[in-house]
């Protein structure tokens, strides 16, 4: 399939990565405390709702999605990142942008965050409570969760929710295996809603590393086999159709053995076996001190001043995106191009 | 459609299954008890369940009932995702059973084991979750999970992602389908009490900013605005038999029982005693039902 990609719109998901969180200094914005729509709607009413309009404009400008999107010379482009988001939440603006604009050409591009992030509609303690709506969209991940705002730790904001709960709910419900189920999940739900409106994508993990921990260790190894009561009468392998057993952990184990994922998806194989591109550019940091520390003449290490990462935080600096660019343009370029 | 070209593959919990419609002596929720019992079990009352109906009464080629029993909407759509990905040039026509919204799948780490189980999760899950089998799991555990992280409002937005799961595989694929509601009444609450009116919108930190009706179309909190908008304007995605065909119900059960109090019988007559799913005469009643819809659309 050859693209004329001056006639598409390049639409980007993803998690801060995706936005270029700290390609510039936002250290006046934090999104991890004004995520949530009631510390939003404050900044609205005291007039600063444009500093974070002008923020995300900065932020994407140089992050990933617009150099991809210049070097290809696609019509233009649109950045769904949301710092601190889930793959559910990139596919839920997915499945609105493509129901909305059914014939809109348009490429997607699809990052895959943490697969321990994901969607919870929670309820509001009754004193925060207000418009008198009692719940409030999270994004829900273990550590931010718990460590960006005290009052979801002793219980302030959300009824039920304090440190405990949560440690409890990622310790025993979303367990580690939970979670390898939730990306396999995820990895079909995004096929599906791309194959249902035929639309050219690339897809890769930023911070997920979840195909490397199921190459390691195959979930099957872990999850005894149940496919629901009697199911397995319906096992069968002949002319008239064919079902096996635990289909959805075996075949997406095996795709990743052949290296056939079903999605454009830019895989190990492309990452010099990094488990995501985080790791791919770490290796690639040229200024590393390979295991012996060298001091620069002010008294500081060399291993501060790395080209990849931000010296505004823990995200890509504005070199690391060009990098992580050019990754993508090449597996987009053999994928489309030829 | 030329039915006798089609395989009738139908997708559900215990009422798609045929629970009830034979009567069976091992517990049903402890399967790995009596695995041979299980299997007769399942062809009888398969048998005499709606899908085989449906599937004489319209010359199906043949038919396959994925029916389980306490099975969750997850679960049937992880095994429609198989069907259809090993299958990709079967001709299937998909009958598709929403069952409650607050069944879900859980993966479990046994207690003393490094292995874990593929476990249904209800709210009374500990009727067929042995006691102390699961690290962290027990019937304080699950009640707040219900309680706080998987709240009513919460399954409110798990229907809605199951409903669009639904659409979307069985549009890559291009197939033919009913989809139903026989336990699962989200859609009459919904309906009725506009849930998204007490959620703050949020589409994610500076999504607001891509808002659009000009050179494309983006509106605020549209994942849950269109699915409203699509009950009250009876315009599903799905070919759904929705709460529009149910004579004032709620879902399917609802329709039974107003069904047998207007033949003049008690509003229960179709099911059974015990176990209080359909009996075979409560199945064909419903196939008749699902048969009309499908020939009507």
């Amino acid at each position: 399939m050859k693209i004329n990609y001056s006639e598409y719109t390049l639409i980007s998901f993803g998690d801060s990565y995706t936005f270029g969180q700290d390609v510039i200094d936002g250290e006046y914005i934090d999104p991890m405390t004004i995520k949530t729509s009631s510390a939003h709607h404050r900044l609205k009413a005291n007039g600063l709702d444009g500093v974070i309009e002008m923020w995300k404009s900065e932020c994407n400008e140089k992050a990933y999605t617009q150099i991809i999107a210049d070097a290809f010379g696609f019509k233009n482009n649109l950045n769904f990142g949301v710092p601190g988001s889930s793959n559910e939440r990139s596919l839920n603006l997915l499945d609105s942008f493509l129901r909305q604009n059914p014939t809109l050409k348009i490429f997607v591009l699809f990052n895959f965050t943490a697969a321990s992030r994901h969607l919870n509609i929670l309820k509001l303690q009754k004193e925060q409570i207000y418009d008198r709506m009692p719940y409030d969209i999270v994004d829900v991940n273990m550590t931010t969760l718990t460590s960006r705002e005290a009052h979801f730790q002793n219980g302030d904001r959300y009824v039920g929710i304090n440190k405990r709960s949560i440690e409890n709910l990622f310790t025993y419900f979303r367990n580690e295996e939970q979670e390898t189920y939730q990306h396999i999940k995820d990895r079909r739900a995004l096929y599906n809603i791309l194959s249902a409106y035929d639309v050219p994508h690339a897809s890769f993990d930023i911070l997920n590393g979840e195909d490397a921990r199921i190459l390691n260790v195959p979930p099957m190894h872990r999850i005894n086999s149940n496919d629901g009561l009697g199911i397995e009468t319906l096992y069968n392998n002949d002319e008239s159709y064919v079902f096996t057993e635990m289909e959805l952990f075996e075949s997406y184990t095996k795709e990743l053995i052949d290296n056939s994922p079903l999605l454009s998806h830019i895989g190990i194989d492309h990452l010099a076996g990094a488990a995501n591109i985080n790791l791919f550019l770490e290796e690639l940091e040229p200024n590393k001190d390979d295991g012996k520390v060298i001091y620069r003449g002010d008294g500081t290490k060399e291993s501060d001043y790395l080209r990849y990462r931000s010296e505004y935080g823990m995200h890509w600096s504005i070199e690391g995106h060009k990098e992580a660019a050019k990754l993508i343009e090449k597996f987009i370029k053999n994928k489309y191009d030829t | 459609m030329d039915f006798s070209e089609y395989t009738l593959v139908s997708f559900g919990d215990s009422f798609t299954f045929g629970q009830d419609t034979v009567k069976r002596k091992a517990d049903t929720y402890k399967p790995h008890i009596d695995h041979e019992n299980n299997i007769w079990w399942k062809a009888q009352c398969n048998e005499k369940s709606y899908t085989k109906l449906i599937a004489d009464r319209m010359g199906f080629k043949n038919s396959l009932n994925f029916g389980v029993p306490a099975g969750s909407n997850e679960r049937s759509l992880l095994l429609l995702e198989t069907f259809l990905r090993t299958n990709p040039t079967l001709k299937i026509f998909v009958l598709f059973n929403f069952t409650s919204s607050s069944r879900y799948l859980s993966i479990f780490k046994l207690d003393h084991e490094p292995m874990y189980d593929i476990v249904e999760m209800a709210p009374t899950a500990t009727y067929w979750i042995e006691p102390g089998r699961y690290s962290g799991i027990d019937t304080k555990s699950i009640a707040n999970h219900y309680t706080y992280f998987r709240n009513s409002v919460h399954e409110m937005y798990n229907h809605i992602k199951e409903r669009r799961s639904l659409y979307y595989m069985l549009s890559a694929h291009n197939v033919p389908h009913a989809s139903f509601d026989i336990l699962n009444d989200m859609d009459y609450h919904i309906l009725r009490d506009n849930p998204m009116q007490y959620i703050h919108d949020n589409d994610g930190f500076g999504v607001d900013d891509l808002y659009s009706n000009d050179e494309y179309t983006l509106t605020k909190m549209d994942y849950f605005n269109s699915y409203y908008e699509e009950l009250k304007n009876d315009s599903m995605l799905l070919s759904h038999l929705g709460v529009n065909y149910v004579d004032g119900g709620r879902n399917l059960m609802d329709y039974m029982a107003i069904l047998a109090t207007s033949q003049g019988y008690d509003y229960n007559h179709y099911s059974d005693p015990v176990g209080h799913h359909w009996t075979h005469e409560g199945h064909i009643e419903i196939a008749k039902l699902i048969e009309k819809y499908i020939n009507e659309n």
